[in-house]
């Protein structure tokens, strides 16, 4: 039956060209990649059989980029230049990152800058470059593993990341030149990872403590669907605390109050630091060595239990968010059927004990804590490329924080509240409060906090063009938009007089358009290739993909749902864009596909309209059967 | 462009229109109208479809959100009957049940500043308020006789208020932590 199809795309198009896609874990600490392969999800490894790429960049005055461990290996050597834990900034402003930059041994260019960007001896660069160039060698790893180009991508974000750094995630990614088909949540990566390997049901919490960021997301995992109840979090929270707390202590220990200004020294206490940790993990004590100015030497003793007294205030700081998930789930701990637990900072014990000892659940350990993430990200990568290799899923996450827009007197008015099931639409109207008010300006902002200066901006526009009228009879209907990756967009429609007009938001945070083309000329620059030539390669597939997916759908449905006439003008528009391909105009084809895109729109609308009737008629067919 | 959808949202889950509802039903269809629905399934197909599938799942979002909340499906069922609860139209409440709201409030303050076991007892209270309510709502709007819809607006209000408190009450009991 025709409708069936509809909701089976994937196998409607070219069924027997298996397309490669891939699932990325951009980490704070270690980045991974991962693929299905026959029928298999698994991390791809570098040449020299590692499955990590620590997330460490490192520029230098020659233009030649050190990515990965050749970077790790000169953090403490070059601590200005190299730069590591660049999630812990992306898609923040200077002043957010505020407190994080005490910590932190970078220099960074304009204070009120939306982007910071850190000086190096290469140059200026922001978090989002830096992790462009991270996912540019998990890109080549990849392609040089599968033996081919990479049709797509899923990118995991901590669930708690707001609107602005996962726009910049996004940013980071189009300037690796991929094609994200999905941020994923990691924590809800996991579950895919865990839920497919045990195929159990019931609801679990997933506890993902990694190098900066915390997430708990509680699931309820039915017949293939994973419905994210709530999420809760902290997304600068982690590993790297425990670090600092270590070197603190350190730093306390060794009576050198002038070195603690010194920036390779502090360096090199951050890594023994987490040595000490690790080496906890396994050992009841350890010795920290630490190398002195002037060749001296000294060794400190540090024990588990002291260091779990020392950490202590990192992991409970994890157990709010977890009371606020399971509140906002609706449930109590005794619903939980068993705790997964995620990240590489999952490792140290006394995180596990004290989870253990809140939730009273069984903690799932089994799959390697620092690969689950990129092993769900692969299987959910695998499906929305049409391979659907693994079986079939569904995932049906939720927003992390609630969005609303500034109302008078510097307050939020919540539109969309957290934890709604996300993609979700929501349209609210405003009245004008003065007489012949003919502007309306909209703030949207993201955050539970009643008071705007508590929340994140996220954009701000102006409304123009409504017509004066007396205060409280103009109009003006602002609408949501969260899509599946929890991306928003906003639109306000002035609705008096029947003239609407359309604003589209422009974010306020984060890089413009012109930026990112800029980078993105900059780095290509760099990699000595040819833009224009690239930028045709992409709208060529982008025209491709359009055109085998109409002519797929065309063939199901065509005839049911288009007359004749409307049936040949889509398929001579398909036409007219194959022949502009050809040719190689960028904008041209850019134009085509927009053409074809806008003449379908009907088509579409009308497929899916039966598609829903039929869906229901199936409810009362079965009502009347049972 | 705009998908259109002249149903009610009982319809587009295939179950009756009532208050007392089987959630568990609700939830199965909700899903299943998710797996046909969600843009996931349409991540290869045309651009059309896949803005059209976002609107409609959304849709189907909002549909089950409305009709799982108890709330919400109050007021929703009271705005297919050409009833509303919205608060800046209607400012009049039951003086009586302000009273209790006021005192609600007196207890709260109370609690803040005392222990997590008031605060549980107020909590408590709140909670039978609130079932209370909502059982009666569900008689009414499932029984047959029309005229009691007033009394089922106020009571929706009501929910409304003590739904506030709840939260209050949630945002004062982390702050013992």
């Amino acid at each position: 039956m025709a409708l069936l199809q509809i909701s089976e795309p994937g196998q409607t198009t070219h069924p027997h060209k298996y397309r490669l896609a891939v699932g990325i874990d951009l980490g704070t600490t270690n980045s991974l990649v991962a693929a299905v392969c026959n029928g298999e999800a698994k991390v791809l490894l570098d040449e020299e059989g590692r499955s990590l790429l620590p997330s460490v960049v490192r520029f230098r005055e020659n233009g030649d980029t050190q990515i990965g461990y050749p970077a790790l290996a000169e953090v403490v050597n070059d601590p200005m230049n190299t730069i590591s834990s660049a999630k812990r900034m992306i898609g923040r402003k200077t002043s957010d990152i505020k407190t994080l930059r005490d910590h932190l041994p970078y220099q960074f260019d304009d204070e009120s800058a939306n982007v910071p960007r850190i000086i190096t001896v290469d140059g200026p660069r922001s978090a989002i470059e830096v992790s462009a160039e991270i996912l540019t060698v998990l890109k080549k790893r990849a392609e040089y593993v599968l033996d081919g180009e990479l049709d797509g991508v899923v990118i995991t974000v901590p669930a708690y990341f707001d609107d602005a750094q996962r726009q910049a995630t996004k940013d980071a990614a189009r300037l690796a030149g991929m094609n994200v088909m999905r941020l994923l949540n990691e924590p809800t990566a996991a579950a895919v990872a865990y839920g497919l390997d045990e195929g159990s049901e019931g609801v679990y919490a997933i506890y993902d403590l990694g190098g900066g960021t915390f997430d708990i997301s509680i699931l309820r995992l039915n017949k293939g669907v994973f419905e994210v109840l709530a999420t809760a979090g902290n997304s600068a929270l982690g590993g790297d605390d425990m670090d600092r707390l270590i070197a603190e202590w350190i730093l306390d220990e060794i009576d050198h109050a002038e070195l603690s200004t010194d920036n390779q020294f502090l360096r090199q206490v951050m890594v023994v630091a987490r040595a000490a940790k690790e080496a906890l993990t396994d050992n009841d004590s350890t010795v920290i060595k630490l190398c002195l100015p002037e060749g001296a030497t000294q060794d400190i003793s540090l024990n588990r239990s002291s260091m779990n007294d020392i950490i202590a205030p990192v992991i409970d700081k994890t157990l709010l968010p977890c009371r606020r998930c399971l509140r906002d789930a609706g449930l109590d701990k005794a619903d939980i059927d068993g705790i997964v637990m995620v990240g590489g900072s999952t490792r140290v014990c006394s995180v596990k004990e004290k989870v253990e000892a809140f939730f009273q659940r069984k903690l799932y350990t089994g799959v390697d804590p620092e690969q689950v993430v990129a092993i769900g990200a692969a299987v959910q990568a695998d499906i929305l490329i049409g391979n659907h290799t693994t079986g079939d899923m569904l995932l049906l996450d939720v927003i992390p924080l609630s969005l609303g827009i500034e109302i008078m007197g510097g307050m939020v008015e919540k539109i969309i509240p957290r934890n709604a099931t996300i993609p979700v639409t929501r349209a609210q109207e405003f009245t004008t409060y003065k007489d012949g008010q003919t502007a309306m300006s909209i703030h949207v902002l993201q955050g539970e906090r009643e008071r705007v200066s508590d929340c994140r901006s996220l954009a701000r526009f102006e409304l123009r063009g409504i017509p004066p009228m007396v205060a409280g009879s103009g109009r003006v209907k602002v609408s949501f938009q969260v899509d599946a990756d929890g991306l928003l967009s906003v639109s306000a429609t002035e609705a008096t007089t029947g003239t609407e007009t359309r604003v589209d938001v422009k974010p306020s945070y984060g890089l413009t358009d012109a930026e990112v083309e800029q980078m993105l000329r900059d780095s290509i620059v760099h990699a000595s290739d040819d833009i224009q030539a690239r930028q045709l390669a992409e709208r060529r597939v982008d025209a491709d993909r359009a055109i085998s997916a109409l002519e797929s759908a065309l063939a199901v449905d065509g005839d049911a749902y288009l007359n004749e006439s409307e049936h040949s003008a889509l398929l001579e528009c398909m036409k007219s864009l194959q022949r502009v391909k050809d040719k190689g105009d960028v904008d041209k084809i850019k134009q085509a596909i927009n053409t074809l895109n806008e003449l379908s729109g009907p088509f579409a609308t009308r497929r899916m309209n039966a598609s829903i009737r039929e869906a229901m008629a199936g409810h009362n067919i079965n009502e009347f059967s049972e | 462009m705009q998908i259109l959808f002249e149903n009610n949202f009982f319809d587009l889950f295939g179950i009756e229109k009532a208050y007392s509802l089987d959630r568990q039903l609700l939830r199965d269809r909700f899903r299943d109208l998710q797996k046909k629905f969600h843009p996931d399934n349409f991540a290869s197909a045309t651009e059309q479809d896949r803005l059209v599938s976002v609107q409609y799942a959304a849709l189907i979002n909002e549909a089950f959100a409305t009709l799982d909340d108890p709330v919400q499906r109050g007021r929703y069922m009271l705005s297919l009957d050409g009833i509303s609860t919205d608060e800046e139209l209607d400012t009049q409440m039951d003086p009586e049940f302000l009273m209790q709201q006021i005192e609600l409030r007196e207890e709260l303050d109370a609690a803040r500043s005392s222990s997590l076991d008031a605060l549980n007892r107020l909590s408590d209270k709140v909670e039978s308020d609130f079932s209370a309510r909502m059982a009666r709502v569900g008689e009414i709007l499932d029984g047959a006789d029309d005229s009691e819809l007033d009394r089922a607006r106020h009571l929706v209000r009501e929910l409304q208020f003590l739904s506030r408190v709840r939260r209050e009450i949630e945002e004062v009991e982390e702050s013992f932590y």
